[in-house]
């Protein structure tokens, strides 16, 4: 099982950060990525989800 | 007399001429970039969420590159998720600021002082330059100023309420006794109660709702943009008419030699 | 000067940021709008305290009193704090020009043995008087530390409230104090101008500056409740005095929230032996001005006045300013048990009152005499 923002994504278990946002569409540039509680640095994106991992990916929105 | 042009707001060695930190959220992305303009803001706000809720256009375009990015925390209901945010946040390249918002309860917004303190106290031991939302405590304020905030942000009336300042006392309070910049934030919800903060010494003013939800946000961001300026400039002159006191007798006086 | 061999140094930033206000404050540049700007301001910052303490603000003592008196009002209704000293020794190591106690000074020098001093206390205690102030001489040999201890802790079992006003001690000293029963820690800094320091403190552990001005903070750390400042106005420049007394207890009150503030107002008086040191130069008016001044600057505070002035004096000013007041006062040695027996006083008092003379005066003043308000924790 794999956890990506709420969601399971066990499809993505052995791929990397960059295949998994390359897939979804999203922006590199503008993602900051946590797993299991860590922060993943950015010139880390290449390495890959476990089974069992929890993942945040999230960006900057509108906010007061 | 005192020249306005030298006159910086500081926040960790950080020098800004603007005192109107403008929020982002609740207006199109389409309009920010003018309104930061009309506001002559130099630091917004934002927030942070998951990408797949974030829609596709990256707010990131819309605010020209020698703005201070301010990440919020808003989502944290303790100290420690908001440690998290803020992490995240840094790591998106930035910058070292963030405000600190941590709110427990849903139906007013109302911040956690407790947890806050907690959380400036770890945030401020990671580097970060720490811009802590509170209600207006004075000994919460201090216990911020020993976790090593950046200034204190007491809100004026709850947030989004465009109640101005209903929490004047205790903020004139913080004035007086706190060393670090006092800015108000959440609930002021006109130019005049902007310019009132700013009279009072509040060191900037933060809005959002207020502009964002006004008939013309650019015109509104001008506005509010004017008003601070003239409050900051009234409180630098010094405020207070000289009246002349009727003297009859001096029954307090009188018994000196 | 500096440190002297056993002193505790502590953070000196606050010492520094007082002495650089005084440095920069100029009252002349102060005018009536000043004055009266500062009045009217709800809370009194640096900027009004300066104008408050500026000759322009003499014409304005009436405005000043009944700003003083409302804001005393608000934080002290209608009470008065009764207290007495007592001084337990008049023995001294330094020699400052100005002082009857001074080393150099021929006197008679007494020292009471703790039984004397427990009968000097009960003596004191009859008259209902639940506040002592324990003073001493500023003789610091380490025997002296011990007696100080065993005398306070007699007081402690009569009086409610014992404070100290002795030499200044490290704040491990301070504990010890406060476990013998003190609450409150009194030191006059005399003057805040470090040149004019230097030139009348000519010998003795008196002479460090620095040491001297950061006691409140070791007592503060050592565990006392309260702490007490003052100025000997007319020692130098009265009006950078009060002014930087001013600020300096408000800083400490700013970072030690929990301390209670005191400031006493003396004036230099006639003492023995020193009759070139007048007090000429802070008329009443001007003394008035400064409490007032304090009054305002620090409605939180106590402010104490003692009986250097005249019974006129001192009724006038606790309806306007002054919180706390001595009463039964003695500043010789020994003199509560046998007058026959004493050394010789400090300086010389004007207001000779007893304490049942005092308390009727305050109630006819429509105030509350209180003789104690605290609780020792």
């Amino acid at each position: 099982m794999l956890i990506i923002n709420g969601k399971d994504e066990s499809a993505f278990i052995g791929k990397s950060v960059d295949e998994f946002a390359c897939q979804k569409g999203f922006n590199k540039e503008y993602m900051a990525v946590e797993i299991n509680g860590e922060i993943l640095p950015r010139d880390k994106f290449d390495s890959k989800f476990n089974d069992g991992d929890r993942v945040e990916i999230v960006c900057f929105v509108g906010g007061g | 007399m005192m020249d306005i042009n030298d006159d910086f707001l500081e926040l960790s060695g950080h020098k800004f001429s603007s005192r109107f930190i403008l929020g982002s959220g609740k207006f199109s992305l389409s309009l920010l970039e003018a309104a930061i303009k009309d506001a002559k803001a130099q630091i917004v706000t934002l927030a942070l969420r998951r990408v797949n809720d974030g829609g596709s256009e990256n707010i990131l375009d819309f605010i020209p590159k020698d703005i201070t990015i301010l990440p919020n925390t808003s989502g944290a209901r303790n100290a420690d998720e908001a440690v998290r945010i803020a992490k995240l946040a840094r790591e998106l390249g930035c910058g070292d600021f963030v405000k600190v918002e941590c709110i427990k309860d849903s139906r007013y917004l109302l911040p956690d002082n407790y947890e806050t303190i907690k959380a400036t106290e770890k945030l401020a031991n990671l580097g970060f330059v720490v811009m802590p939302y509170m209600y207006p405590d004075l000994n919460v304020a201090r216990d911020l100023v020993n976790a090593g905030a950046a200034c204190v942000m007491p809100l004026g009336a709850p947030i989004g309420t465009n109640k101005g300042l209903a929490t004047r006392e205790f903020i004139k309070i913080l004035i007086d006794e706190i060393d670090l910049p006092v800015i108000v934030d959440a609930g002021i919800g006109s130019p005049s109660q902007a310019c009132e903060a700013m009279q009072m010494g509040c060191a900037a003013v933060m809005a959002n709702t207020a502009i964002a939800t006004s008939g013309d946000v650019r015109a509104m961001a001008k506005a509010f943009a004017l008003s601070i300026e003239a409050g900051r400039l009234a409180y630098l002159a010094g405020l207070g008419e000289v009246s002349e006191i009727a003297r009859a007798s001096s029954p307090l006086s009188g018994f000196l030699e | 000067m500096s440190y002297m061999e056993g002193m505790q140094r502590i953070d000196e930033s606050l010492m520094k940021r007082v002495l650089s206000l005084r440095e920069s404050y100029e009252y002349k540049r102060y005018g009536k709008a000043d004055v009266a700007r500062a009045l009217k301001m709800q809370r009194v910052d640096i900027e009004g305290l300066r104008a408050l303490l500026s000759p322009a603000a003499g014409d304005f003592l009436e405005e000043m009193a009944a700003r003083a008196q409302s804001d005393m009002k608000r934080y002290f209704g209608n009470s008065i704090e009764l207290f007495t000293p007592l001084y337990i020794s008049n023995f001294c190591d330094s020699n400052c020009v100005y002082c009857g106690f001074s080393s150099h000074n021929k006197i008679s020098r007494l020292r009471l043995k703790i039984d004397e001093v427990k009968t000097e206390l009960e003596n004191i205690a009859k008259s209902g008087l639940k506040d002592v102030l324990i003073l001493t001489g500023e003789s610091a040999k380490k025997r002296d530390l011990s007696y100080i201890g065993e005398a306070c802790k007699e007081a402690s079992r009569l009086f409610s409230n014992v404070g100290v006003e002795i030499y200044p001690l490290n704040s491990d000293e301070y504990t010890y104090l406060h476990e013998c029963g003190v609450d409150y820690v009194i030191v006059f800094q005399e003057t805040y101008s470090p040149e004019k320091y230097a030139q009348v403190h000519i010998g003795g552990q008196k002479m460090s500056f620095a040491y001297r001005f950061n006691a409140q903070e070791r007592a503060l750390m050592g565990g006392m409740r309260s702490v007490g400042f003052a100025a000997l106005l007319g020692l130098d420049d009265f009006r950078k005095d009060a002014f930087a007394t001013a600020i300096h207890a408000n800083f400490i009150q700013q970072k030690y929230p929990h301390a209670e503030i005191a400031i006493s107002c003396p004036r230099l008086r006639p003492a023995k032996n020193k009759s070139e040191v007048n007090a000429g130069e802070v008329d009443e008016r001007s003394l008035f001005q400064v409490i007032c001044a304090y009054r305002i600057f620090l409605p939180f505070a106590n402010i104490t006045i003692s009986t250097r002035e005249s019974a006129k004096f001192r009724n006038g000013i606790i309806k306007v300013a002054a919180s706390k007041i001595s009463a039964g006062v003695s500043v010789g040695v020994g003199t509560h048990s046998d007058a026959g027996k004493k050394g010789d006083e400090q300086f010389e008092i004007d207001d000779t009152r007893g304490v049942n003379e005092i308390y009727t005066d305050i109630r006819a003043l429509n105030l509350q005499p209180v003789m104690s308000n605290h609780i020792y924790v």
